[in-house]
């Protein structure tokens, strides 16, 4: 079993944010548009990941789900929703956590994607402020 | 604002095709800068309404010195125009800031120079002290300012002249005469002002781009700074402002002998001159002209700005022209021979012959020129070689699943002028890369239908059944105990049979696909694979299948830009002929020794090996190689 790193303290990697925003100076509103993009896919893929969970129980769908938005989340530096999407492809595959039933990973990733959905609300709010806009 | 895709690129040894895009040409807004000295201040309102920007068109790879050639062109019936020329005025801009920004270099400003505030930076060191500080400039703003726009607060009050120098680290202090012109600015707080230089080899695009976003209007215009008129000087005995310097001048022929003279020498030190200006801190050594002229007779006039005799030099240890003062230097740090000037001054043309693009800029003192031995000071030692960004002309393939992270990469690479394809999964991956002409694929992993491990696998295998890379006969017949050895270390992985069964499968049906145009392979492509931030595993399967690199996601934008670099000097060592071939070059003993003294064709041999070399040793040759190359390569 593998040691879970801690969620980071902050919503957002300004760090990496930064590089994505310097970006608008060749492309005006590259990085809200792409932000704007990810909240879409951010909600689609939670609404995938529930219904996973309803229904088929999909372990491997689940964490593949998990690692593909933590890919884009990291990309923005939405470093909290990264963690999350990273727990839940752990626990699809596996990795984490010993001993312990298929259903109990599902609740695990339940949980993980009711927290998912907070942090998901938290970054929406402070990069509203940001772009001085309603996401 | 999308900014349209002009990009033109000359066409490189790596690949016969080129994205050539139809170049439109644009304008760019400048405006005179209005030296201290030569402004009257009694009613700055006017002065500005008599120093209005004027435009020029420009064309999509202009460099800024090709922008100074229109600028002295359209205003060649002016007074201003008076020894003016490509070498002695700068294109640039001031930016203000409310604190004082940390400056590049550790030992940055001494206290000593903290009464001064003014700032001469190069346009690459502003963009380092931007992004270092973490200021979010976004486009052109009030912190941006042509000078004019200021000039309104200026008093008549006489310029102070202890220029104060800042010899260690490349930021020279100007005379305070901007200092005091600055900090009467309607914002007190912004306290600081930098004179940003933009060195003449910056393509002109990159500039506007970066500035502007797309859209200059001509408030915005950039600065032509020049050097002060100096009212001592034999043909120009009064001050002039810009107003005035722009009135068409009748007596311009004049002295059309000493001017002559003087066109044609400067032609040589063309656009190698203006770092001088910028780079090179010095003080000023009045008693050094005395000792040249007597050993070098006159030949020295060859490389004074435009406008400065000797006797204004001489007498000057009081006199305010920084650039006369600065030439003296020029002086004493040119080699005898006019020759090995000119020679570095065809550096830039240099690098097109390579097939290097650049897209950033460089600061000459990076380069290697062999007469500038003050020049290439504590930059180099502070590490800060790379702070200019050459961009290998190569094809990139993106394979990455998520839109998002795709659209990253691809406005990474556009911004940086390398074409580039996208895959969005492993199948499509191997297709594209089928076109030929990939130099580099970006492969994430974890990917739909096929992942990026298979992809790897399976493109490393139709490259060794096509021999690309035209592998000698030895190499040949040694790739299938290699793979075997591969293969047997990854049985115990849990995909690595299932993997191998399918790919013999594959191999069997796809007989007839297999054969590739080899005119479009002539090198194997260069895999870097992009893994989640703490998989070990990961990285270790993706060596095994055949990829050279790894980068962890997110991937680190400035690292990516780095390894772009090393990764397409690498290809250009293994791909073009014309490096290879019956040159004696430092580069190709350490990258290429074992086939260096064999046959040519041969020299392929090394081209799978090669991009395994470890990242730090293939930094420093890939650095050597731009740099011997590039010296190699003048006439």
């Amino acid at each position: 079993m593998s040691q879970t790193p801690r969620i980071p303290d902050k919503v957002i990697n300004w760090d990496i944010l930064n590089e994505i925003v310097s970006m608008d100076e060749d492309d005006a509103g590259f990085s809200q548009s792409l932000l704007i993009q990810f909240f879409e896919q951010a909600t689609s893929t939670f609404n995938q990941i529930e219904q996973h969970i309803k229904t088929d129980k999909n372990l491997d769908q689940l964490g593949q789900l998990g690692h593909f938005l933590k890919g884009s989340s990291a990309s923005l530096g939405l470093q909290r929703i990264a963690w999350v999407c990273e727990r839940i492809q752990n626990y699809g595959q596996k990795r984490e956590g010993s001993g312990i039933t298929d259903d109990n990973y599902i609740q695990l990733i339940q949980n993980s994607l009711d927290l998912a959905r907070k942090e998901f609300d938290s970054a929406k709010s402070e990069l509203g402020q940001y772009y001085k806009t309603q996401f | 604002m999308q900014e349209p895709m002009n990009r033109i690129r000359p066409s490189s040894p790596l690949s016969g095709q080129r994205t050539v895009t139809s170049g439109s040409t644009r304008r760019i807004w400048l405006q005179l800068d209005t030296p201290c000295d030569s402004f009257r201040g009694e009613n700055p309102i006017e002065d500005t309404l008599y120093n209005q920007p004027t435009s020029v068109d420009i064309e999509v790879r202009d460099m800024i010195d090709d922008v100074k050639s229109k600028v002295l062109n359209k205003l060649s019936n002016t007074r201003w125009f008076r020894f003016k020329d490509n070498t002695n005025i700068s294109l640039g801009f001031y930016y203000y800031s409310a604190e004082l920004l940390e400056p590049s270099h550790s030992h940055s400003v001494g206290p000593e120079k903290a009464n001064s505030n003014t700032f001469v930076i190069t346009y690459s060191e502003y963009q380092n002290l931007i992004k270092r500080n973490q200021i979010r400039v976004g486009r052109w703003s009030q912190l941006h300012n042509s000078f004019n726009r200021l000039l309104h607060r200026s008093t008549s009050q006489s310029p102070s002249l202890d220029t104060a120098f800042n010899d260690d680290n490349g930021l020279r202090m100007l005379s305070s005469q901007h200092t005091r012109q600055q900090s009467q600015s309607p914002d007190d707080n912004l306290k600081y002002a930098y004179k940003v230089i933009i060195e003449p080899d910056t393509p002109v695009m990159t500039v506007y781009r970066e500035l502007y976003g797309g859209l200059q209007k001509s408030e915005d215009a950039l600065t032509v700074f020049y050097p002060p008129m100096s009212s001592s000087s034999p043909t120009s005995p009064e001050v002039l402002t810009p107003a005035e310097l722009l009135d068409p001048i009748r007596i311009f022929t004049k002295d059309a002998i000493g001017q002559e003279k003087e066109i044609l020498l400067s032609d040589i030190s063309q656009g190698t001159e203006i770092d001088s200006v910028v780079e090179r801190p010095d003080q000023r050594r009045p008693s050094l002209f005395g000792s040249f002229s007597s050993s070098r007779n006159n030949t020295g006039i060859l490389l004074l700005p435009k406008g400065v005799s000797p006797e204004d030099i001489e007498g000057s240890n009081d006199s305010p022209y920084e650039e006369a003062n600065i030439s003296l230097d020029n002086i004493e740090t040119s080699p005898p021979h006019p020759e090995s000037y000119a020679l570095t001054a065809q550096k830039p043309l240099t690098e097109e012959e390579v097939g290097i693009s650049l897209t950033k800029t460089i600061s000459s003192p990076e380069l290697p020129r062999p007469l500038s031995r003050r020049t290439t000071p504590s930059l180099d030692k502070q590490g800060n070689l790379p702070k200019y960004k050459v961009f290998p002309r190569i094809n990139v393939l993106i394979v990455e699943d998520n839109a998002i992270n795709q659209a990253i990469l691809a406005l990474f690479l556009r911004k940086n002028g390398i074409s580039y394809k996208v895959a969005k999964d492993g199948v499509e991956a191997i297709e594209k890369w089928k076109e030929g002409d990939s130099h580099l694929i970006l492969m994430d992993l974890q990917l739909p239908l096929l992942s990026g491990l298979e992809a790897t696998k399976k493109i490393r295998e139709l490259e060794r059944i096509n021999n690309i890379g035209n592998f000698s006969q030895k190499s040949v017949s040694k790739k299938p105990n290699l793979k075997k050895n591969a293969n047997s270390k990854e049985e115990g992985g849990t995909t690595a049979a299932k993997t191998s069964d399918q790919q013999n499968e594959v191999e069997k049906s796809n007989q007839q696909n297999m054969v590739l145009d080899k005119s479009k392979f002539r090198s194997p492509v260069i895999i870097v694979a992009l893994t989640a931030s703490y998989s070990q595993i990961d990285r270790t399967e993706a060596l095994l299948a055949g990829c050279n690199d790894y980068l962890t996601k997110p991937v680190n934008l400035d690292w990516l830009s780095k390894k772009i670099t090393e990764w397409g000097c690498m290809q250009a060592l293994i791909d073009f002929d014309g490096w290879t071939e019956g040159q004696r070059r430092m580069t190709d003993d350490v990258l290429l020794r074992p086939q260096i003294v064999t046959a040519r064709k041969s020299q392929a041999t090394s081209t799978r090996s090669v991009p395994r070399v470890s990242s730090v040793s293939t930094t420093l040759e890939c650095d050597d190689s731009k740099y011997t190359k590039s010296n190699d390569c003048c006439p």
